[in-house]
């Protein structure tokens, strides 16, 4: 079933670690991810701009920051996929993932980023959320929703 | 107005907007933004003598999405006791009956309700779990009433 996010693992020249290949070099890729996330960066540009539920300006800059972070983990381990954005009543900015049932949320707010990774309706048993720790490190949730 | 107790086997609605849901390959998922509130305490209508489903969205743009409300109280499994260590009948997440009358501030809506958290659950983050349960219900049922133009993930990401 192709959903909001499609990954696809067969896409990645890259080695588990992270590290890139030796064909491709640092200029090249920071080129790539930029030209792969001006439509993002323009979404958030259209939630600033929004008459209604504007993110706060300590949520952008949160959200901006961790945009390159996602983008080079998922390119490591998947393909990039471009997060669904919209903001929540309390001015965060909010990434959206589906995948199958399975489905990964992150908050930026003021305060540290947050994750939750949902599988289904019941809050305490099919929901796990918490901050994003280690220095935004995402692989066990891309792991997670990969699986 | 009084009132009433919201039966489980009741349906709700409550209006989407553009932007609060994606469609892939003519599926539409419903955003947990959907659901926002600033009171945490999301609105929706309950079936209304005299009152249309539409009644419930705010533009033609806004498509209606609906739940049900024993499904909402499912979505806890927690037990709400009182101090003898009994449990009560009270829902850790309920449906609530809160018709809007002679209010200054808005238009009379007999049909409103709210979903509401009991206090014992409420903490940080109980909120957005609440939201993605709801939004994860609501799109178990798709569409109750269309967008007049929905709006395409891809076209939204642009």
């Amino acid at each position: 079933m192709t959903i909001a996010v499609q990954l696809n693992t067969a896409q990645s020249s890259r080695s588990w670690t992270g590290s890139p290949t030796a064909s491709q070099s640092g200029a090249t890729a920071g080129i790539d991810r930029a030209n792969s996330l001006e439509p993002e960066y323009r979404k958030l540009s259209n939630l600033i701009a929004s008459s209604e539920d504007r993110p706060s300006e300590g949520a952008v800059e949160s959200a901006v920051r961790f945009l390159p972070i996602i983008f080079d983990q998922s390119k490591r381990l998947c393909a990039w996929s471009p997060p669904h954005m919209t903001v929540s009543e309390s001015g965060e900015v909010v990434f959206e993932w589906w995948r199958g049932f399975k489905k990964i949320t992150l908050y930026f707010g003021e305060a540290a980023p947050e994750f939750l990774k949902v599988w289904g309706t019941d809050i305490e048993t099919e929901m796990d959320s918490g901050e994003l720790k280690e220095g935004w490190c995402l692989t066990s949730l891309l792991l997670w929703r990969d699986s | 107005m009084q009132p009433t107790i919201v039966s489980d086997c009741e349906e709700l609605y409550r209006s989407v907007r553009p932007g609060e849901y994606v469609i892939v390959e003519e599926r539409t998922i419903i955003s947990a933004s959907a659901f926002n509130d600033r009171e945490r305490k999301p609105s929706v209508d309950r079936k209304w003598e005299g009152r249309k489903i539409e009644e419930t969205r705010k533009s033609s743009s806004d498509g209606i999405v609906k739940i049900v409300a024993d499904d909402v109280r499912k979505t806890s499994s927690v037990g709400i006791f009182d101090e003898k260590g009994k449990r009560t009948s009270e829902h850790a997440v309920d449906v609530v009956h809160r018709p809007i009358v002679n209010d200054p501030d808005q238009a009379d809506n007999p049909a409103h309700c709210q979903i509401e958290c009991h206090p014992a659950i409420e903490k940080d983050g109980s909120f957005k779990r609440l939201k993605e349960a709801m939004a994860a219900l609501a799109t178990r049922h798709g569409w109750v009433v269309a967008p007049e133009a929905p709006v395409s993930y891809h076209e939204a990401t642009k």
